[in-house]
């Protein structure tokens, strides 16, 4: 099974670096969605809202882990000096 | 603790960020500093250190994790005896079930091997403040003779190297950055740097005017990212985006964003004098017509709930939360951003109950946007991701 761990220890290894789109690039590159319609296709010109909800099903049937294991508040802000 | 804001619980911990300023002393001169009195080589005493600690350890609203950032002016022009000495002294007085962990942000001229051992010793962080190629570094990056210090930020990066030490590197984006994200991007991974956070040039405090408020700078500036957004991920893993994680972290998320800059105490600033502060650490130091000043209290005096009682406080967290709540109520972006920088929204529109300002413009609509369209793009696709931009494979 390929879980979360599983990717970020190869992730943290040589000269490549832990990385959440690193991860999420990885569940594009899976064969196993190769047939199912682009979310553009799908959402066309929809609300912000349901074209984040359609990015989310999508990494979700692949990945569940990337998707429930997020601390619940993200930092954006860090200081310049 | 008295109610603060509707939606908070005033009970739940939530201090997980002390921004201290040993100095606000600067050893150089950068175009864009928003700080006023960075030529001043006041230095914090260690009993005013003791003093927020107690103020900051006693609270309730301590976390169980606490990062400490050691942010000046430059950190590192104090001695680093002063730092032995004072992160013992946290060490000492810091609860046991508080995980503290230390951040220095850096210019890096100063740092030699003294400090790596002292970084690798006490386990802290180091941000190296780098805003490019020497070109882009220099041109507002300067010491007060005028002279670059691009020479001297590269030679802390090649000592941090040498030493295993991992660092991010911060870099402020101005308007000449804006039309060659390749070139920066060859820079970071050309020069081993891993992972970047890019600040935009803001308005705020001493700093009036900035390179991106122009009428095309938006158009731009959605170019770069794009740009940027398609490189990161043609070939993941190899540099880590600060904006470009936060964004995925938070579409990926259950739950709301919150920004810990509108959250009262969820960060508190100290400046050299013992003057305290909470929501963005910008505010500290600054002066304005209406407020006069943001430090709400003396750590001499006053501990955290002091802060809480005082008129100036509530008349801010009042503002504040009003903004939060129009933007809640005005902006289709609020789900993924939580309301917006209060520093930025007075700094830029003279209060802190505006909503969109350009700083939230670029560093999340944008930003989001981008993120979006750039996964919604690549969808479905089955080409190898360095397929995506021409690039050799890794």
């Amino acid at each position: 099974m390929s879980t979360e761990l599983d990717r970020r220890r190869h992730l943290s290894t040589g000269t490549v670096v832990v990385s959440l789109i690193a991860a999420v690039t990885g569940v594009w590159a899976g064969d196993a969605l190769a047939s199912q319609p682009t979310i553009a296709a799908r959402v066309g010109d929809q609300e912000l809202s349901a074209r984040v909800a359609a990015i989310v099903e999508r990494v979700s049937l692949v990945d569940p882990a990337l998707v429930r294991d997020l601390p619940p508040q993200i930092k954006i802000a860090q200081w310049r000096n | 603790m008295a109610t603060i804001g509707p939606g908070i619980d005033t009970a739940a911990p939530r201090l997980r960020l002390l921004v201290l300023q040993p100095t606000p002393f600067c050893n150089i001169n950068c175009s864009y500093c928003y700080l006023s009195n960075r030529r001043s080589v006041a230095v914090m005493s260690h009993a005013t250190l003791d003093l927020a600690c107690r103020r900051v350890f006693e609270s309730p609203l301590l976390d169980l994790q606490l990062e400490v950032a050691w942010h000046g002016g430059e950190p590192l022009t104090v001695p680093l005896t002063w730092y032995e000495e004072a992160i013992a002294l946290m060490a000492e007085r810091c609860p046991v079930a508080v995980q503290l962990k230390h951040r220095f942000q850096t210019n890096g001229l100063l740092l030699n091997e003294r400090w790596v051992r002292f970084f690798a010793q006490t386990g802290a962080t180091i941000g190296l403040s780098i805003d490019g190629p020497a070109d882009l570094h220099d041109a507002s990056r300067r010491t007060r003779s005028g002279r670059g210090t691009y020479d001297g930020a590269m030679r802390a990066v090649r000592l941090l190297q040498d030493n295993d030490l991992a660092f991010h590197v911060i870099t402020v984006l101005t308007e000449r950055a804006l039309d060659d994200p390749d070139r920066l991007f060859d820079f970071y991974v050309q020069n081993g740097i891993k992972d970047v956070g890019f600040n935009i040039e803001e308005i705020e405090g001493a700093h009036s005017h900035s390179s991106l408020a122009s009428a095309d700078v938006e158009t731009r500036f959605r170019r770069f990212i794009k740009r940027l957004f398609e490189l990161v991920w043609s070939r993941p893993g190899l540099l880590v985006v600060r904006e470009f994680e936060s964004t995925v972290g938070l579409l990926l998320s259950n739950k709301p964003a919150k920004d810990e800059q509108n959250l009262p105490f969820a960060i508190v600033s100290v400046s050299h004098d013992g003057q305290l502060s909470t929501f963005s650490p910008e505010l500290l130091g600054a002066r304005h017509p209406r407020f006069e000043t943001f430090a709400l209290g003396q750590v001499v005096v006053h501990g955290l709930s002091d802060v809480e009682c005082a008129p100036s406080f509530r008349a801010i967290n009042n503002e504040i939360r009003r903004g939060v709540e129009a933007c809640e109520h005005s902006c289709r972006y609020f789900r993924w951003c939580g309301g917006g920088a209060p520093a930025n929204k007075l700094f830029e529109t003279g209060r802190f109950d505006a909503t969109e300002t350009m700083h939230c413009r670029l560093t999340r609509q944008v930003v989001l946007d981008e993120v979006i369209a750039g996964i919604e793009s690549r969808i479905g696709r089955r080409e190898r991701p360095y397929d995506l931009c021409g690039l050799e494979a890794p």
